[in-house]
C-alpha cells in the first residue's frame, strides 16, 4: 500500500437519509497542495469536518501519517498535526489578535492548572515562548502590528489570516483551509494567495476547500473534484479543468444527453 | 503598550489588599461601628464564591445554578466531621474542599460532555438534593434544627474569636483566592477557556480538551465555595439548612451580573454591593425582610436591561466617554 501523508478511503458519512459524503477515497502528498473543489453542497466542508473529527464517517477510512485518525476526538486530531480554518470565521472574538495566536500554540505547550497557579518559572519561561511563537506567526501573515486589536474589530480580509496564524501557531503538519479567500475583495484574495504561497514554499501540506478558481488552478498541485458527495474528478488543475463531468456539474449540463 | 502597574490585574489586588485596612482602622478610631466587620466578613466569603463562580460563568461561559450546595456541601462537612466527629480543625477544611472538588466532579463529567447549558440544570438539581439532604437526613445533619458548637478555627494555639481577627484571616483567604484566579486567567488555560467559551469547535480544532478543561474549572470553582462554606461554619458556629437554598444561588449569579462580566473584579463589586444591600434592607425592612428577594429581582432586571455588561462594563464605558470628550476638548 502506498504510504501518502494523508490517505482517505471509501468515506461516507449519512446524517439521516442523506448521504453527505459518499465513498470519497484520496490522498495527500506531503509537501503537497491539494484543493477540494464542487459547486455548493457537494460535501467539502463535511470533508474537513470528517478529517479534523467534528464528525465521525459512517464508513471508510481517514489515515494520517499512517495513523488511523477517523474515530479521534477533534483536539488528538490537532495533536498529531492537523489543524484547520473554518468557512464561517471562528475566532475567539472577546481575545486579542495576539491571544487567538498564542491559543493556537496551545498544543505545543504544557502548563496546566497547578503551574498556572503558582505561576511556577517552567510556566513564566513558557509564557514567553508562546507570546513569542505567536508573534512570529502573526509576522508571517502580516499582522504583528495590530497584535493588540480585539479580534473582532478587525476587517474580514484581516480575520481570515488571522484564523490562519493561529492554524499555523499550532506548527501543523497538514493544514485545512476552509474557503480561505470567501468574501474577500480580489485585492485581498491576492493577499491571502501570497500568504498561502509562502506556507507552501515553507514546505507545510495544505488541503483547501475554496471557490475562487484563479486561486486554486495558481496554488494547487492537484485537484478533487466533489458533486453531490461523490468525488467526479482527480487530478492536475489542468485535467480537471478538461474534465467533461467537472464541466458539467458547474454549468449543470445534462450528462446522459451527451453520452 | 504594555499598561502600567496600578492598572493590570496584580495592581488592582493590591488596591484591594490596602483596602482592606481601611475598615480596622475606621472602627479603631470610632469612626466605625464594629457591626459593619462582620458584614465585610460576608462581603469575604461572598467575593471568594463569586469569583470561582465568575471563573465558571464568564471565563469557560457555563453557569452553575446550585453554587449554595458547594457552600453547604463545604459547611456541612466542616460541621459534621469537628462538631460531631471531633476531627481537628483544618483538617475538615481541605476535606470540605476535597468533598466539594469530588462532587463537582462526578457531577461534571457527565453533564459537561455536552453543549449547551446542561450544567444549569444539573447544578440546580444538585441545589434542591442538597438542601433536601440538609433537612430530611437527620441522623446526620439534625434536620432543620442545624448543626451546633462547630469549634472556632485556630492558629498556633491562637482561636480566631473576636470578629476583627476572622475579619484578617477570611480576607487572606479571598486573597489567595482572587491571586489564583488572575494567575490563571494570565495563562495557557485561561486562554483556553476563554478560547472554547467564544467557539468550542474551534477552541478543538487547537488542540484544546474542551470537556477536560470545562470539567476542571467547575471542579475549583466549586472548591472555592466549599471553602468558603467550611469558613462561614467555623465563623458562625452554628449552621441551620436555611442558608444554602436555592435563593442563595440566585443571589450568587446575581452578584455576577450586576458586577459585570469579563473581570474577576466586577465579581467582587457585585458580591461587596449586594451583601451590604442585604444587611441594610434587613435593619430597615425589619419584619417584612422576607421581601428582600423582590429587591435583588428588580435590580437584576435593570441591570441585565440597562448594563448588560454590569457596573464594571457601565463604569468603562462612562470612563471611556470621559476620555473621548476630553481629547475632544484638547482638540478644539
Amino acid at each position: 500500500m502506498q504510504d501518502s501523508f494523508l490517505e482517505v478511503k471509501n468515506l461516507t458519512i449519512r446524517f439521516g437519509g442523506l448521504v453527505a459524503v459518499n465513498d470519497v477515497s484520496f490522498g495527500v502528498e506531503k509537501g503537497s497542495v491539494k484543493a477540494v473543489i464542487g459547486p455548493n453542497g457537494a460535501g467539502k466542508t463535511t470533508v474537513f469536518n470528517l478529517l479534523s473529527g467534528v464528525y465521525r464517517p459512517t464508513s471508510g477510512q481517514i489515515k494520517f501519517k499512517g495513523k488511523n485518525i477517523d474515530r479521534l476526538a477533534q483536539h488528538k486530531v490537532a495533536r498529531l498535526g492537523l489543524c484547520r480554518t473554518f468557512q464561517n470565521v471562528q475566532l475567539f472574538k472577546n481575545m486579542s489578535v495576539l491571544e487567538n495566536a498564542m491559543v493556537g500554540c496551545h498544543n505545543c505547550f504544557k502548563s496546566e492548572f497547578m503551574s498556572s497557579i503558582f505561576r511556577t518559572p517552567l510556566m513564566r519561561r513558557e509564557e514567553k515562548a508562546i507570546r513569542d511563537a505567536a508573534m512570529s506567526k502573526l509576522e508571517t501573515v502580516g499582522l504583528d502590528k495590530i497584535a493588540d486589536m480585539r479580534a473582532d474589530s478587525l476587517p474580514f480580509g484581516k480575520q481570515k489570516a488571522l484564523e490562519i496564524a493561529r492554524a499555523l501557531a499550532s506548527n501543523p503538519d497538514l493544514l485545512l483551509l476552509d474557503e480561505p479567500a470567501a468574501g474577500l475583495n480580489s485585492a485581498e484574495t491576492i493577499e491571502i494567495g501570497g500568504i498561502i504561497a509562502n506556507l507552501k514554499k515553507q514546505g507545510i501540506t495544505i488541503l483547501l476547500v475554496e471557490h475562487d478558481m484563479g486561486l486554486v488552478m495558481n496554488i494547487s498541485d492537484e485537484v478533487v473534484v466533489l458533486d453531490y458527495g461523490k468525488k467526479i474528478s482527480e487530478g492536475t488543475p489542468r485535467e480537471v479543468q478538461n474534465d467533461p463531468e467537472v464541466v458539467a456539474a458547474y454549468l449543470g449540463q445534462d450528462l446522459e444527453q451527451n453520452r | 503598550m504594555k499598561k502600567p502597574f496600578f492598572k493590570s490585574d496584580y495592581g488592582i489586588l493590591l488596591g484591594l489588599i490596602v483596602l482592606i485596612f481601611v475598615p480596622p482602622i475606621l472602627v479603631k478610631s470610632n469612626m466605625m461601628n464594629i457591626y459593619y466587620i462582620s458584614i465585610l466578613i460576608f462581603v469575604a466569603l461572598n467575593s471568594m464564591m463569586a469569583v470561582g463562580l465568575n471563573l465558571l460563568a464568564c471565563h469557560a461561559g457555563q453557569i452553575s445554578l446550585g453554587h449554595a450546595a458547594f457552600y453547604g456541601i463545604g459547611a456541612y462537612t466542616s460541621a459534621i466531621l469537628t462538631a460531631k466527629l471531633g476531627c481537628p480543625v483544618w483538617l475538615d477544611v481541605i476535606a470540605a474542599m476535597v468533598l466539594g472538588g469530588v462532587i463537582a466532579w462526578i457531577l461534571g463529567i457527565p453533564t459537561l460532555r455536552l453543549k449547551g447549558h446542561y450544567l444549569a440544570v444539573a447544578t440546580l438539581g444538585l441545589g434542591f438534593i442538597v438542601y433536601i439532604v440538609f433537612n430530611e437526613w437527620t441522623g446526620l445533619t439534625e434536620g432543620p434544627s442545624g448543626i451546633v458548637e462547630i469549634p472556632r478555627l485556630s492558629i498556633f494555639g491562637t482561636v480566631i474569636k473576636t470578629d476583627m481577627q476572622v475579619y484578617y484571616l477570611f480576607w487572606a483567604f479571598t486573597i489567595i483566592a482572587v491571586l489564583i484566579s488572575i494567575n490563571l486567567i494570565r495563562s495557557r488555560v485561561g486562554r483556553a477557556l476563554r478560547a472554547l467559551h467564544s467557539s468550542e469547535v474551534a477552541a478543538s480544532s487547537m488542540g484544546i480538551n474542551v470537556i477536560n478543561y470545562k470539567i476542571k474549572i467547575f471542579v475549583l470553582s466549586a472548591m472555592f465555595a466549599s471553602l468558603a462554606g467550611s469558613l462561614y461554619a467555623h465563623y458562625m458556629t452554628f449552621i441551620s439548612p436555611t442558608s444554602f437554598s436555592l435563593n442563595f444561588s440566585i443571589m450568587l449569579v446575581t452578584m455576577i451580573i450586576v458586577g459585570g462580566s469579563e473581570s474577576i473584579w466586577g465579581a467582587i463589586l457585585g458580591a461587596a454591593l449586594l451583601t451590604i444591600l442585604k444587611a441594610m434592607l434587613g435593619e430597615f425592612l425589619g419584619d417584612y425582610k422576607d421581601y428582600d428577594v423582590v429587591m435583588y429581582g428588580l435590580i437584576l432586571m435593570v441591570v441585565v436591561i440597562f448594563l448588560p455588561t454590569g457596573l464594571v462594563g457601565g463604569l468603562q464605558m462612562i470612563a471611556g466617554k470621559i476620555r473621548g470628550m476630553r481629547e475632544s476638548d484638547e482638540k478644539t
